[in-house]
């Protein structure tokens, strides 16, 4: 059987790893779940072969608590990020990199990033008026609005660095992991979807109960079928073949630039 | 339709061959347990019946559902959980007696439990912890995975929360069973017709009854001598 995602190589989307455990149980015909725990352990094996070379790409998201000195470090298994955001009401907003922030070099307390133009230029929307009532009357007060904070990155320090602190401390941080820590919610390729219910499918007859070589066999060499139309899949040197094998979520925030 | 009520009735005059008296060796309830049990019993060869042919599930006839079971939390653990409905069901050998739980909405819904997907819970096999606690599957993230114990069916977190913390407090059980909570002597039984001789036999052979009595009494032949 040929792999159905070659009659759409243009198309390069991801399926989650929750749906192809599924998948990998209703092909098979069971009606409950039972299966969904060997299932899900099988599919992590397949992909760590599958990724063994460190082709793996995991996109995951953090919320991290802002320092005292308004930064928060790098996650151990970052290789790149996507966006950077904070939470406002009940929206996470992207925000800006503002390279002019200057870095903060010392680990100590106190120590603040502060803005490198020699005037500070708060636009008037900036400002908004509030109402103040006292015993010698009513009247009205200009009140700095506080801002959306940027950020910078500080390689040395392995740090994101921020101008100034959020409401509620934190940061939220969409990032590109380097370690095979894989979930139900994982995201892979959907070019190994039916590469992968394969290999579940040839673990499951392997180790079940009265297993017949016959069958484990040929099981084995539907998968190798599946994976060799993969590889020849990635090797398309057309644009979309390129966009294909390279299928990452890299933009210009490397980590290692 | 058929009841265990109808079929111990029918057994009974069976066994008596006419009308039932008053005055039996066997009361009705000895037969409508029997007739429960040999349920199950036939419930469960065809299941295996089933797996030899290929077949992964269950018939949906023999499955019953529960809807609006509570969700309570251990004293001193502080694991959610709940108490199964039902005294009895189906022990299959991959544990699939209990069907499928998933969140109940149907008599509460706030803002949070709207959030709670809408997903089936995922059943975990015995010793899941000691078996899987180093492995990437463990996890089981985002997902919330059921676990039974005995008479209780416990529920894992997602994340750090716990189900009831995360708006959930009802769940529906789908169990195959015919424990008499579960299929009253006068609900259908979920038994189809077909199955109905192989269980009225075998409640005869467990009540040491021979459906086919003997009525020639060939023992002693007369043997005619030729003159």
């Amino acid at each position: 059987m040929t792999n159905p995602r070659l009659n759409a190589p243009e198309k390069a989307s991801h399926v989650k790893v929750d749906k192809i455990v599924r998948g990998a149980i209703a092909d098979q015909g069971y009606t409950t779940l039972h299966n969904y725990v060997p299932f899900l352990h099988f599919l992590f094996d397949g992909l760590r072969r599958w990724y063994s070379d460190g082709r793996f790409v995991d996109v995951k998201q953090k919320r991290l608590k802002m320092s005292s000195r308004k930064s928060v470090p790098f996650p151990d298994d970052m290789i790149g990020w996507n966006k950077i955001g904070i939470r406002i009401g009940n929206q996470i907003l992207v925000i800006n990199r503002d390279d002019t922030l200057s870095k903060i070099k010392e680990d100590h307390e106190g120590s603040e990033a502060f803005n490198q133009q020699s005037t500070l230029v708060v636009p008037s929307d900036y400002f908004y008026y509030s109402n103040i009532y006292t015993s010698e009357g009513s009247g009205k007060v200009e009140v700095l609005r506080a801002s959306n904070p940027h950020y910078t990155v500080n390689y040395d320090a392995r740090e994101f660095q921020f101008s100034s602190k959020t409401s509620d401390d934190y940061i939220y941080i969409e990032y590109i992991s380097s370690n095979f820590s894989p979930s139900t919610e994982t995201i892979v390729p959907e070019a190994i979807e039916y590469m992968m219910k394969q290999w579940i499918y040839y673990r499951y007859v392997k180790f079940k109960a009265g297993a017949a070589a016959r069958e484990t066999r040929e099981a084995r060499l539907d998968y190798e079928d599946a994976k060799d139309d993969v590889r020849a899949e990635m090797s398309n040197l057309s644009g979309a073949g390129i966009m294909e094998a390279v299928n990452v979520h890299m933009t210009r925030n490397s980590i290692n630039q | 339709m058929t009841t265990i009520r109808i079929l111990a009735e029918r057994i009974m005059r069976l066994i008596k061959g006419g009308n039932v008296s008053r005055d039996n060796q066997w009361d009705e309830r000895d037969i409508q347990y029997l007739v429960r049990d040999v349920s199950s019993e036939l419930i469960k060869g065809t299941w295996f019946e089933e797996r030899n042919e290929g077949g992964k599930g269950i018939d949906s006839r023999f499955v019953v559902t529960f809807e609006g079971v509570e969700i309570k939390e251990h004293e001193s653990t502080g694991e959610n959980y709940i108490e199964m409905p039902i005294d009895s069901y189906l022990r299959l050998l991959d544990d699939s007696g209990v069907r499928s739980i998933r969140p109940d909405f149907s008599e509460s819904e706030t803002k949070k439990t709207k959030e709670f997907e809408r997903k089936a819970f995922i059943p975990i096999p015995n010793r899941f912890r000691d078996i899987y606690s180093n492995l990437p599957a463990g996890a089981l993230e985002q997902q919330v995975g059921f676990e039974i114990r005995k008479d209780r069916v416990y529920f894992t977190k997602i994340g750090d929360q716990t189900v009831m913390n995360a708006g959930l407090k009802k769940v529906i059980i789908d169990v195959a069973t015919v424990d008499p909570a579960a299929v009253d002597i006068d609900d259908a039984l979920p038994l189809p017709n077909e199955y109905v001789p192989r269980l009225i036999g075998r409640v005869f052979e467990l009540l040491g009854i021979n459906a086919t009595p003997d009525v020639i009494n060939d023992n002693n032949p007369i043997v005619t001598q030729a003159k």
